[in-house]
């Protein structure tokens, strides 16, 4: 089978996950215990008009599905509603016009409150695995060049120990470091800096990324390292490098040509599998340092039972997990002949 | 340039250290994967090395190639010392000797085409430019058998078959025009059928481009149509050494003699008696005292276990290191 054909074909096994995902996120909700319609309108002092109000204001007021106005089972509702005016129509409808409903909180729309907290951690995350893939690389190209010296061991030794440090632990060590040295330990930007000229208000957002990013890029540096050091110690043990050596070929040809690109293989996967789930798993470190991003959203939406934030929040994620993994799987094939698609 | 001493080696040696026996032990123990190895080869001459698994013979190879570096001995190539080179002169002599591995499933790289493999030696050795580098590297394919080139030249390796992989490592070798082709166990991971057609492209090389051929195996049947001389490596060691005819119609040490009786015969009526060989090759560790093959030998005399043997010269061209043969 062709490249092109390959591409189409895993590209639309993505669009149907996620359609899938779609579907299986909107049921969830209504399955969870703690009913969403009541979550947030518990107070027993509220009036039944307020409470009317609030359901029409959160589309509470229609059906689930059509036959169901709650996902049980045993009572049966109304079956002679327009199927369109379904909650689940409505919800689907609205995704593809990008509304992601009203925070139960705040009262604002869900999708405008992502998309603000996304770009931080983009911004967060970005920096994080550029960081930790160049030093990943540098020294697992290192400790596996260097296999079996000091060098090799003493990278290898630390990035064990970085890859085995809980997130949470190093970011609150770092937090009480940064403390101590004068560095921002909350938030994105230093309160009133809006008045300042744009570029200063940019260095101010760097000078608060400093400590979250470093905890992030150590967690995942010495998992980079370790992942490159055993993937080229193995490549360079295969044969084709050794005929390499005896074409002439040098030793950084060897490195470059040889086995950069096939000991690339597992690395990317590794990445690409990080990419997707850290849009999630930065909850820890944005919590740690109150970074306004998705993770610290997902987190008090959770605390305040804020269904439509946590909703859109998942789609979000899933969607970005399928992504990354349909990344890697192009860039695979563009790294490696031999794969293949059936 | 004379052609008696075009490849030269003499007392070739390499010990590998293989740690400690013990944690706290002061000595060090060292594998003697080759141990004293000598032999010359002419200029177009296939000589065929042939031994057990952990005799020494990949070891070998890899000393010639420059790809480890001797203990003791010295390789002498157009008469120039080449035993050990920095990687600067070791360059040029590449373009002399080329190698073909043993495995093609696992000697070509997986992300590289067939041109770009073939095309390789040619970039590394600064023929990048040369106009005709695209003729050169088609003659190679076509030479090694892979016929139309341009059929194969954009292909990766996984498409291609044993055979077929085989023949582009050859032509990767070719393409340099090497005067001497080292080949370890160039066969033995190929099917049968294929096995003879890589055997004769190898044969033909020698007639068309006088391309000397060292070729390792363990397989003594496999070589001996088309070797000029066979030596018979054992532990690290060269035990006999002659003409294909010397040695396969005439063997003297009685380590050839059981490796030719274990040959297949197609005619059940001239099938002989095999001689067996007991145990397993010894660790080569710890070598055997006196003649290193005494343990397993099915004539071997007490004074087997004491004295090394030296080689006896049988003709002008054979020789064997039996202390039977010494008179």
């Amino acid at each position: 089978m062709n490249r092109s054909r390959a591409i189409l074909n895993k590209t639309a096994w993505a669009v149907f996950t996620i359609l899938f995902v779609i579907v299986l996120n909107f049921f969830l909700f209504r399955i969870l215990p703690g009913d969403p319609a009541r979550a947030g309108m518990k107070d027993p002092r509220l009036k039944q008009e307020a409470i009317e109000a609030l359901q029409v204001r959160f589309g509470l007021d229609k059906p689930v599905i059509n036959c169901f106005d709650s996902l049980n089972p045993i009572k049966i509702g109304n079956c002679n509603v327009n199927p369109l005016e379904t909650q689940f129509f409505i919800y689907i409808g609205n995704l593809f016009k990008g509304d992601l409903g009203i925070s139960y909180d705040t009262n604002r729309p869900v999708s405008e409150m992502l998309s603000e907290r996304l770009w931080n951690t983009i911004l967060l995350i970005g920096a994080g695995q550029i960081l930790s893939i160049i030093l990943g690389m540098v020294f697992g190209i290192l400790g596996a060049w260097k296999a079996r010296t000091l060098v090799d061991y003493g990278s290898t030794g630390i990035s064990l120990l970085f890859w085995s440090l809980p997130t949470f632990w190093l970011g609150i060590v770092l937090l009480f470091w940064g403390s101590a040295n004068g560095f921002p330990i909350a938030g994105k930007a230093t309160p009133g800096m809006s008045s300042y000229p744009l570029f200063q208000q940019w260095g101010d957002v760097l000078w608060h990324m400093f400590l979250p990013t470093l905890t992030y890029t150590i967690i995942f540096m010495g998992e980079y390292t370790l992942i490159m050091r055993s993937s080229l110690v193995d490549v360079l043990s295969e044969d084709y490098i050794l005929t390499a050596k005896a074409k002439g070929v040098s030793a950084f040809q060897i490195l470059k040509d040889h086995a950069l690109r096939n000991a690339m293989l597992p690395l990317v996967t590794v990445i690409a599998i990080n990419l997707g789930f850290t849009v999630a798993g930065a909850i820890q470190i944005e919590s740690v340092f109150s970074w306004p991003g998705l993770g610290s959203a997902v987190f008090e939406a959770v605390e305040r039972r804020d269904y439509p934030v946590l909703q859109g929040a998942f789609i979000l994620i899933a969607v970005s997990v399928i992504l990354a993994n349909l990344l890697a799987d192009l860039t695979y094939t563009y790294l490696d002949p031999r794969v293949q698609v059936e | 340039m004379s052609t008696e001493h075009f490849l030269e080696v003499q007392g070739l040696k390499k010990h590998f250290e293989a740690g400690r026996p013990a944690l706290f032990s002061r000595d060090v123990q060292k594998v003697h994967a080759v141990d004293g190895v000598g032999f010359t080869l002419r200029r177009s001459e296939v000589i065929a090395l042939v031994g057990e698994s952990g005799c020494g013979k990949s070891t070998l190879a890899l000393l010639l190639m420059g790809l480890e570096d001797p203990t003791a001995g010295t390789i002498k190539f157009e008469g120039q010392d080449i035993t050990h080179l920095n990687d600067h002169e070791r360059k040029d002599l590449r373009r002399k000797i080329q190698m073909v591995f043993q495995d093609p499933y696992e000697s070509l790289n997986p992300t590289q085409t067939i041109e770009e493999i073939v095309t390789e030696p040619l970039v590394v050795h600064g023929f990048a430019n040369v106009p005709d580098r695209r003729e050169r590297v088609v003659k190679a394919m076509e030479d090694a058998g892979l016929k139309p080139a341009e059929v194969y030249m954009s292909r990766y390796p996984h498409e291609l078959s044993g055979g077929q992989r085989q023949r582009v490592v050859i032509a990767a070798a070719l393409v340099l025009e090497p005067e001497i082709i080292l080949a370890d166990e160039p066969v033995s991971m190929l099917d049968v059928s294929i096995r003879a057609e890589v055997i004769n492209l190898l044969a033909e090389l020698r007639i068309t481009r006088q391309i000397a051929v060292i070729f390792i195996t363990h397989d003594l049947g496999s070589v001996g149509f088309f070797a000029d001389r066979v030596a018979v490596m054992y532990l690290g060691r060269i035990v006999e050494i002659g003409t294909m005819l010397e040695v396969l119609e005439n063997p003297q040490h009685p380590y050839t003699k059981a490796l030719i009786s274990v040959i297949p015969v197609p005619n059940p009526r001239l099938r002989h008696e095999r001689i067996i060989l007991k145990g397993e090759t010894p660790n080569p560790i710890n070598v055997p005292s006196g003649c290193r093959f005494h343990p397993r030998c099915p004539v071997a005399i007490e004074s087997c276990k004491a004295s090394d043997p030296p080689m006896v010269t049988l003709s002008k061209t054979h020789q064997s290191a039996c202390l039977l043969l010494v008179k």
